[in-house]
């Protein structure tokens, strides 16, 4: 086990940031966190690496307390921070240098971890630059490559690919899945139903510091199995008419977005949901149905959606 | 190389890469002594004009045998003075305004009586200087306003200290001869110093900028995730920062030495030895009030101490001497000790003085080494886990 977190509680004030967490991470998992904003998924990192404190409850890393060996513990991690952590003065190698060397590595091993850390991220070329010179995309895999250069037992990376186009996402995405198959554990956190699906071999699904849902893909989206997708758009619609379908039996869950509704239930609701919109004169303009995703498994679970959808 | 030589050198190679940075360490110092400099010297002779003119200098002087007097005589006999000015000492004030009118004369250099008795007490009293308005008047003028300003300088060193000048001063004139080529303001003397001491409290903000990158940035968080001491990886930095306030310093005292031709005295060792001094001293300010206070907070008193205490140090304007609040906190200004201790070093030493300002400055660093050393266990930069 290379994480074992028992119980553990940790409150900013009055506010409980996580709320009797426990959580275990095998050697060798890519582990999926997926949380919607405030979920307290990087609290839980900042616990894990020691930058907070906690309230109660236990942290194991590698089998013992951080504070039992913290040097050691903290040779072993690498850590992608959220927020972009690198030296806007020094270039993209120097910043790959400089980390190198504080996570103890020198001679003829920094060089290689340097080359190869820079070559992972598809920055050497750029290697002499300058991060102010560089685009969101290219900050966001310098932060990376900063964090793998000493080749980590564990990888933390948080929101690794915020900003980020989809080709770089990609060439992230395999990024991991190569350093897993080099023996790297991995903690994905994201909001990306999508990236966690593709890539994770097991998946918490967090919400107000808890954990409610664990396992694979395929177990999380049994949590659902039988469930409809019902997506239908309509001209325009008031809250009262929502409300009136949240009544409708089987109706587990609905979500408005612009204009269009978005209903889970446990069996087929069309024709009570139709006759509804009709008496109550809403304009159809289009309708689909869909077996859910691991995106509607969330929806369910916590009752809101992962990302607070833009304009 | 080593983890900690490696941390202070990206420290340095940070500070000089960033354009905004180097700009205000040396380029904003360099123009503001510049334009201080200039605005407020007098008229600027050159060396050649200077040799091919003649001035003819009738001397007033009813100062009987005072100290002051007799040394403005000496100061007219040097070599180097009596190549271009001739004097001509005259009894009465009446008589060189005769002789003035006559065009025999181009200045009048009055000292009335009581003269150096009242600068010796710290009281003022006017040295006149009348000139016919041509340029050889005005070579006297700037001449002898040179000499006074050494004169007040020591009066203002030993108002300081609360001491009057004694006879057992070294007389300044024979120690540091005026070069007559009076090329440059004697404003810009002043002004040198003053810059560099305003500069050097400047880098308070480096101070700051390190407990805030440290405490407050993405930078910060990530580095105590790394397997190295905080504190190990703070003093790295801290060293790189004082390391480039020397560097500043040293840049900064040869530009205005060999660029501007200030006067800084001929203990150059001395005299950076004092600003590293006043360097470590300004940075530490920096760290503790940002370990003490809110980085907001910390902002706005270190901004604010800047100017006030250069003020208070005389470093924009001199101040009137003889008020004992002001006294007092010069006593206890880092950047006004400083001061003092150079320009006693280049106006010549008074040595109990100044080793009790040298004193003073070692306990202002004890001081707040304390604090900061206090402040850092306050944050728990000793322990690795927060
Ligand atoms: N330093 C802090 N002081 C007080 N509250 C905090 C602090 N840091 C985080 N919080 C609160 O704790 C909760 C969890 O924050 P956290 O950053 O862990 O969320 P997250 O899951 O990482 O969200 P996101 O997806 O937006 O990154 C949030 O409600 C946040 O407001
Ligand atoms: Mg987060």
């Amino acid at each position: 086990m290379i994480i074992d977190v028992s119980n553990l509680v940790k409150r900013y004030n009055d506010f409980l940031a996580i709320d009797h967490m426990s959580l275990q991470i095998k050697d060798g998992e890519i582990f999926g966190l997926l949380g919607p904003n405030g979920a307290g998924k990087t609290t839980l990192t900042k616990t894990l690496l020691g930058l907070c404190k906690y309230d109660s409850g236990s942290i194991k890393l590698f089998g013992s307390e951080l504070i039992e060996s913290e040097k050691k513990i903290k040779e072993r991690i690498g850590l992608v921070p959220q927020d972009i952590a690198i030296y806007d003065e020094l270039t993209a190698i120097e910043n790959v240098q400089l980390f190198g060397k504080l996570y103890g590595l020198s001679g003829s091993q920094l060089k290689a971890g340097v080359k190869e850390a820079l070559e992972f991220t598809g920055l050497y070329k750029l290697k002499d630059k300058s991060p102010s010179q560089f685009s969101g995309g290219m900050k966001r895999r310098l932060n990376i490559a900063c964090a793998i250069v000493h080749k980590p037992d564990l990888l933390i990376m948080d929101e690794p690919t915020v900003g980020i186009d989809p080709q770089s996402r990609n060439y992230i995405l395999e990024s991991v899945n190569k350093l897993n198959k080099q023996g790297c554990t991995i903690i994905y956190i994201s909001h990306y139903m999508e990236e966690v699906a593709a890539i994770c071999s097991q998946i918490a699904i967090v919400d107000k510091g808890r954990i409610i849902a664990q396992g694979t893909k395929e177990e999380l989206a049994k949590l659902i199995e039988g469930d409809q997708v019902l997506l239908i758009t309509v001209q325009s619609v008031d809250f009262s008419t929502i409300e009136k379908l949240e009544k409708v039996p089987m109706v587990k869950d609905i979500t408005l977005n612009h204009n269009q509704i978005r209903i889970i239930s446990s069996d087929s609701v069309i024709n009570q949901v139709m006759n509804l919109l009709i008496s109550n004169d809403v304009q159809i303009n289009k309708i689909v149905t869909n077996s859910p995703s691991l995106e509607d498994v969330f929806l369910t679970l916590t009752g809101r959606a992962l990302r607070e959808e833009s304009n | 190389m080593s983890i900690f030589i490696s941390i202070v050198l990206t420290s340095i190679k940070r500070n000089i890469r960033d354009r905004k940075n180097v700009i205000f360490l040396l380029l904003f110092p360099i123009l503001l002594t510049f334009i201080l400099g200039n605005a407020l010297s007098s008229v600027d002779v050159g060396n050649e004009a200077a040799a091919s003119l003649h001035t003819k200098l009738a001397l007033v002087n009813q100062d009987d045998n005072g100290m002051v007097s007799k040394q403005y005589e000496q100061f007219l006999k040097s070599k180097e003075i009596k190549d271009i000015v001739t004097t001509r000492p005259i009894s009465t004030i009446n008589n060189a305004r005769i002789q003035l009118k006559q065009e025999n004369v181009d200045a009048i250099v009055y000292i009335p009586k009581g003269f150096s008795y009242a600068i010796e007490n710290g009281k003022s009293k006017q040295m006149q200087v009348i000139v016919s308005g041509n340029t050889e008047g005005d070579i006297i003028k700037d001449l002898t306003e040179s000499f006074l300003s050494r004169v007040k300088s020591h009066v203002v060193l030993a108002e300081m200290g609360k001491h009057v000048i004694d006879t057992q001063m070294p007389p300044i004139i024979y120690d540091h001869p005026l070069k007559v080529s009076g090329k440059l303001p004697k404003a810009i003397d002043y002004y040198a110093v003053t810059m560099l001491i305003m500069i050097i409290m400047y880098s308070a903000n480096l101070g700051k900028g390190l407990v805030a990158n440290f405490h407050y940035s993405s930078l910060g968080s990530r580095i105590r995730t790394l397997p190295i001491h905080p504190m190990k990886f703070f003093l790295g930095q801290a060293v790189g920062e004082l390391l480039t306030v020397a560097a500043q310093i040293v840049i900064l005292i040869f530009f205005f030495k060999f660029a501007f031709h200030a006067n800084l005295g001929d203990h150059m060792t001395h005299l950076i030895l004092t600003c590293f001094l006043l360097g470590l001293i300004t940075i530490l300010i920096g760290i503790a009030f940002s370990l003490w206070f809110n980085p907001h907070a910390a902002d706005r008193i270190l901004n604010i101490q800047i100017p006030i205490l250069t003020f208070l140090a005389g470093g924009y304007v001199k101040l009137p001497d003889s008020n004992t609040l002001l006294n007092f906190l010069q006593n206890i200004m880092p950047n006004a000790l400083a001061q003092s201790i150079i320009f006693q070093d280049i106006y010549g030493r008074h040595n109990a003085q100044g080793i009790h300002e040298l004193i003073n400055l070692f306990i202002c660093l004890v001081v707040i080494f304390i604090i900061v050393i206090v402040g850092l266990r306050r944050k728990k930069y000793g322990s690795f886990c927060k």
